[in-house]
């Protein structure tokens, strides 16, 4: 797929924090990440004899969250992600990124329980967020591309700071664990019982998370006001349609390559130049090997290193792809990628390319890729310092 | 000064209260409260289409829509060559219809009757996943949810803006449009009930197709300026 050549200028990370199982920062997790640990473990937040799992990985804050009166938990796994955020520069775009929102909402109003009617419609997340930040003069958006959507957001930003329509844009990714999520995936039965373990030969099934990311992308011009020095660019984004099915992926993976190769051509890089892959990665039988055939394809033999961190702080949906691109972005300046945890025995289909341990990486370029319902398909590279 | 952004509009359809149209005939296109009539896939294509019968309302009034949108630019037929189409939907009310039914299955017995195939509808883009199964759309499928109140409050243009920026990053054609079917009891006040799509392609992809333009802050539908989904409709319609 060509481009048809928009793009101008850089687009520079300036700012990221993330919140997760297993962290309330960036650094928090990157750290946990680099010990192997994994946030998955035994779910209180309902009741779970009938389905297919129990075990969850959390945001240990939010347990108690919005039990008591009407208001959505949302709304402190909000306050934890953004307190602390910083200004963002005025007339920056904003874009949220969550699939479920306020889910907890609905919940309660179907069992009977306080909540407030409005946080019931899609429009109750970008609202939120925009009081939250302060940006109620923006026309706030919400994205939903299902488990694409952070990664969505961030193309979508992109594209207008790279063309110029744009100086800055914050796209803040989040989600729930819910009852309402967790008993549909156990009605696919696509849940791991005992926890997902990524691109491993026995994985069975996805685990879900909670978890939410903040990122704030900029000009060159602003890029230079508010870093010290360059970091990590969003160089190219892509998106994909597989056209296949609605909740399971192409087994070929070409709506993933086909978003792939339309990163590489707005980022004007080759396959041979990405140094590590940051894959969807989420322990379902059908995702990992979609994945790793369309890598295949993608890059030949051999593959470059691949991780997924959905080991170690599970499906976090909307808050996914921005999740990865903050871990992804201390891959680039640390030069390591992080062990994919939970992993024990690789998919031979990985040819090694999957570690359980910490991955030095060599080169400038990382790619990251996230799939999702209704066969849409999102992939970013993100390079390091400044186009040469 | 030239336009910041142009497309040309090579096709549109609706589904609305009278029911299905196009600029160039069936029901204009009007929004109300009312629920839309009911509208059976052959009423806008031959071919059929044995997905449809399981789509909650939510998704058939959009997928629909983007049939009678994608007929009316002589799109939608294909040869089975998949092609770089996106489509890009704006949403009040989201699938909170298809959530509440979904729902409704999750609470007895604790989940263990909860349905999969409720679920797999529980998220707004699903339908636009139909379509593009249907008819063999690649491009970028989402859906964007206004963070203000009100179902047209500046909607259509930024709908209508992202589809030019991945008409400008490659697609060959992006479908814009939006889609609203409220549940039984809407949280809030009612909001218009439809769906509608135009098809738009690069300028110099349609020629004699009428131009989408940017200009200013301002949506032109060749001299005349349009501000939401129904003026753009009423726009175009011959």
């Amino acid at each position: 797929m060509e481009g048809r050549g928009t793009t101008i200028g850089n687009v520079w990370l300036a700012r990221s924090n993330t919140i997760s199982a297993l962290g309330e920062s960036t650094e928090q997790l990157w750290q946990a990440l680099h010990q192997g640990r994994s946030g998955i473990t035994a779910t209180w937040r309902f009741p779970t004899a009938h389905y297919v799992s129990s075990v969850a990985a959390a945001v240990p804050a939010l347990e108690d969250a919005g039990q008591g009166g009407d208001q959505s938990s949302f709304e402190k796994l909000l306050d934890l992600l953004l307190d602390g955020f910083g200004p963002v520069p005025e007339h920056s775009l904003l874009l949220t990124a969550t699939t479920k929102g306020k889910i907890d909402a609905l919940e309660k109003r179907e069992r009977g329980r306080p909540h407030r009617e409005a946080d019931l419609l899609p429009s109750a997340t970008p609202a939120t967020v925009a009081r939250r930040l302060r940006m109620e003069s923006a026309q706030a958006w919400n994205i939903n591309a299902a488990c694409a959507s952070s990664t969505v957001g961030v193309a979508q930003a992109a594209a207008r700071i790279s063309a110029g329509r744009a100086e800055a844009a914050v796209i803040v990714g989040a989600d729930l664990l819910s009852e309402f999520v967790f008993s549909g995936f156990s009605a696919l039965q696509a849940l791991s019982p005992a926890g997902c373990r990524p691109f491993d030969r026995a994985r069975d099934g996805l685990t879900l998370g909670e978890g939410g990311v903040a990122l704030l992308l900029v000009s060159d011009a602003l890029h230079q006001k508010l870093v010290p020095r360059p970091r990590v660019r969003v160089a190219g984004w892509g998106v994909a349609s597989d056209a296949h099915h609605i909740t399971a992926p192409d087994r070929e993976g070409l709506g993933l390559q086909q978003a792939v190769t339309g990163a590489l051509t707005i980022a004007g890089r080759s396959v041979g130049e990405l140094c590590a892959v940051c894959a969807h990665g989420t322990g379902t039988l059908y995702n990992d090997a979609m994945e790793l055939t369309a890598f295949r394809a993608l890059f030949g033999e051999p593959l470059p290193p691949v991780f997924s961190i959905k080991g170690a702080i599970g499906h976090t949906l909307g808050a996914a792809g921005g999740i990865e691109v903050a871990v992804a972005e201390q891959a680039l300046l640390h030069g390591k990628i992080p062990p994919t945890a939970r992993l024990q025995e690789a998919d031979p289909a990985a040819g090694g390319s999957v570690s359980a341990g910490t991955v030095a990486i060599h080169g400038d370029h990382l790619l990251t890729t996230n799939s999702g319902f209704g066969g849409i398909n999102a992939a970013l590279v993100l390079s390091r310092g400044d186009d040469p | 000064m030239s336009p910041t952004l142009q497309a040309a509009i090579c096709g549109a359809g609706w589904v609305s209260a009278d029911g299905p149209g196009s600029p160039t005939g069936g029901a204009p296109f009007r929004v109300g409260p009312e629920l839309l009539p009911r509208i059976r896939w052959r009423d806008i294509l031959d071919t059929p289409n044995p997905r449809f019968g399981r789509l909650d309302d939510f998704s058939r009034a959009g997928v629909l829509a983007a049939a009678k949108a994608l007929q009316n630019a002589a799109m939608a037929e294909w040869d089975g060559n998949k092609r770089y189409v996106g489509i890009i939907a704006g949403t009040h009310w989201g699938c909170l219809a298809s959530d509440l039914d979904y729902y409704a299955t999750a609470i007895p017995e604790h989940g263990a009757l909860a349905s999969p195939n409720r679920f797999a509808y529980t998220l707004p883009n699903c339908f636009l996943g139909e379509a593009a199964i249907t008819f063999g759309l690649t491009g970028p499928g989402y859906v964007l949810n206004a963070g203000s109140a009100g179902p047209e409050t500046g909607a259509a243009g930024a709908i209508l803006e992202v589809a030019l920026d991945w008409l400008a990053l490659g697609c060959e054609a992006m479908l814009a449009g939006f889609c609203d079917v409220p549940p039984v009891t809407p949280p809030g006040p009612g909001a218009p009930v439809g769906a509608g799509f135009v098809v738009l392609r690069p300028p110099t992809d349609g020629p004699d197709a009428p131009t989408l333009a940017l200009e200013g802050t301002t949506w032109q539908v060749g001299a005349t300026t349009v501000r939401t989904w129904a003026e753009l409709f009423a726009a175009l319609r011959t």
